[in-house]
């Protein structure tokens, strides 16, 4: 009996043996935040791939016999103006959307994490000149910039999603350098450096990983910024042209009529808040999912 | 002794700007440490120690710090003036380091037996599964149990004591001619602590590395050292073999530590604190850096700063009245009762 207890208790290789992908997914298994965040951005994204062939009209074929149809009479959720049908316009919108956001923060880290982790390991005049620019970047409102620019270079998506791009820099790049700050003085950053790692190294290997975290949690929240300022230019006008569908231009469209057919904006609208929260909440439930220190007490 | 030093550090100076001031944390430090000795390098918290033993690994950041002069030889290279690159391959082979805290030293992300191998492949031509095989010998080595198991853990399924030994597996895992360990058992309960010190006396023999052990506790110094120099105020102020030390301090600082270890052996006598507080480096006193805190402290004190001088062979300390005043203990101390 007692030789069973004490096999019982010995933890066997093969306990610790997981491959991190399948910790990675017990783990998120377990995070209710992640799961439902994830779901709600898995079927966004499913929504954006199968986008043709789930939507029951042509997005952009309207029949104006039925302009501002309400939902139900054969449109799901009604028609538009030009009597288009919503739902397939909210369903391509969503290609746009999403397209356009992670467009959006893909550029943003691109540039910004090699520049955050660069300025906080260098630091000296590096840091300071770098924080400097991207401080006169951030006193600007991020909207009024992308106007300029979209003067400047004419109205369009991937204008629009460029501009806001580079915009977003500093963003992520201010919370890269201040989690590589906190990072480098770790004592495990001496010890990677006193055991002959090159500077290379120590910061891909050692610095950057342990900054995953934060990193994605601030990418969440910034595809969610990225959809809500996408949006709005669209509503003005200088992001997405008709007659491609798009979130914020469905919702600008609405606002005209918001009194006698509320459910253009409120489609629209629902469609971004949906977005938004899912997105958040995955980066919420990643960023307890991605700590090692959470896992296997 | 020279030409068997295989560190030599010669008038080490390093300071840091500050806004206000610059601060002399070391000023003008020698040292030397022979092939398989173990030197203990003693001294209160901001006196320089850890400073003097990251510039050796030139891992002192630079800014703020600014090495004023000094040469750092080792087998008769100058690490100051070597290339980052050169330097690079020596940190972690030749010359390694071990640290005081085993809670964040080890990279959280990965496990013990990663952080082992990468190491190792860093300095040794060796594949991914050679390179496990070496990690879990060095477990074995160093006295980690069911060392296959503990490959797989991450530092924080590992027990304070256990890092410390994966921290030493690491630093030893290419051979390395000088150890240097900051503070290695201080952040440990007493137990481990013994078994850590006993641990590395054991490689030391069985490696025939030297160490530079730096520490604040007279008893580790006294388990461990052949011989000591004790620092103040980013000064040597007394190096002499272990014995010598403990029988003779020859400096009012070294006394002061002395009288300062408790003594359950005798009851009836208090620990006497050194009085005052260790110097501003940004405005260092003139003089000898200890007289506003030496109880035998003289006119010529203030004013002239001493000198190394021999007092016996190996025994050198920088007081003025070194041999001239009687320099006693309260109580007869001998490496045996700092043993504790």
């Amino acid at each position: 009996m007692a030789a069973e207890v004490a096999q019982l208790s010995i933890p066997q290789p093969k306990d610790f043996v997981h491959s991190p992908w399948s910790m990675f997914w017990w783990r998120i298994r377990h995070n209710q935040k992640a799961m439902i965040g994830g779901a709600i951005v898995v079927f966004l994204l499913a929504v954006t791939l199968f986008a043709p062939l789930i939507t029951p009209k042509d997005p952009n074929d309207g029949e104006l016999a039925d302009s501002l149809a309400s939902p139900g009479q054969g449109y799901v959720l009604g028609a538009d103006k030009n009597g288009r049908d919503v739902l397939s316009r909210l369903i391509f919108g969503t290609r746009t959307a999403l397209g356009g956001a992670v467009l959006i923060v893909a550029i943003s880290e691109i540039i910004g994490v090699p520049i955050g982790v660069w300025a906080a390991y260098r630091g000296g005049w590096v840091d300071e000149t770098v924080t400097r620019i991207w401080d006169m970047l951030l006193s600007f409102p991020p909207l009024l910039l992308a106007f300029a620019v979209v003067a400047a270079f004419g109205p369009g998506l991937e204008k629009a999603a460029v501009a806001l791009g580079i915009l977003y820099v500093p963003f992520i790049a201010r919370v890269v350098r201040s989690v590589t700050l906190v990072q480098k003085e770790m004592a495990y950053t001496e010890a990677a450096r006193a055991l002959g790692y090159g500077q290379g190294r120590v910061i891909f290997r050692h610095i950057l990983p342990n900054c995953i975290s934060p990193i994605i949690v601030i990418s969440s929240i910034d595809i969610a910024y990225a959809l809500l300022d996408l949006a709005a230019l669209s509503y003005l006008g200088l992001g997405v042209q008709p007659p491609t569908a798009d979130w914020g231009t469905m919702l600008s469209e609405g606002q005209l009529v918001l009194l006698t057919s509320p459910h253009l904006a409120l489609a629209a609208g629902l469609a971004i808040v949906l977005a938004v929260l899912g997105f958040n909440l995955l980066g919420d439930g990643l960023r307890d999912v991605l700590d090692p220190r959470q896992a296997q007490r | 002794m020279s030409e068997t030093a295989l560190l030599r550090i010669e008038d080490l100076r390093i300071s840091f700007s500050t806004r206000t001031a610059d601060v002399r944390a070391v000023d003008g430090v020698d040292l030397d440490i022979r092939a398989g000795e173990v030197l203990g390098l003693v001294g209160e918290s901001g006196s320089g120690k850890s400073v003097t033993a990251r510039s050796v690994m030139r891992l002192v950041p630079m800014p703020p710090g600014k090495l004023v002069s000094g040469r750092i030889l080792f087998h008769g290279d100058d690490l100051a003036s070597l290339p980052e690159r050169d330097m690079e391959d020596l940190r972690g082979s030749k010359i390694s380091m071990i640290f005081q805290d085993p809670m964040t030293f080890l990279n959280p992300l990965y496990t013990a037996g990663e952080q082992v191998s990468e190491a190792i492949r860093r300095h040794q031509a060796l594949d991914r599964s050679g390179a496990r095989d070496e990690t879990i010998r060095l477990f074995q080595e160093v006295g980690i149990p069911s060392p296959e198991l503990r490959y797989y853990a991450y530092p924080h399924q590992l027990s304070g004591g256990l890092r410390q030994r994966v921290m030493i597996a690491m630093a030893l895992s290419s051979r390395p001619e000088l150890l240097i360990a900051d503070e290695p058992t201080t952040a440990l309960d007493v137990t481990i602590q013994a078994q850590i010190l006993a641990l590395l006396g054991d490689l030391q023999q069985e490696y025939g590395m030297s160490i530079l052990l730096i520490t604040h506790d007279l008893g580790v110094v006294a388990e461990m050292c052949d011989r000591v120099a004790v620092m103040y105020a980013g000064r040597i102020v007394e190096r002499a073999p272990i014995d010598a030390l403990f029988d003779d301090p020859e400096h009012p600082y070294s006394l002061g530590l002395m009288n300062a270890i408790p003594r359950p052996d005798l009851p009836d006598l208090a620990p006497q604190p050194i009085d005052g507080l260790p110097p501003d480096m940004a405005h260092p006193p003139s003089g000898c850096p200890f007289h506003p805190r030496c109880p035998y402290c003289e006119p010529i004190c203030s004013e002239v700063v001493p000198v190394m001088r021999a007092v016996a062979p190996g025994h050198e300390t920088a007081c003025h009245f070194a041999g001239v005043k009687p320099f006693k203990a309260l109580a007869p101390i001998m490496a045996t009762t700092a043993r504790r």
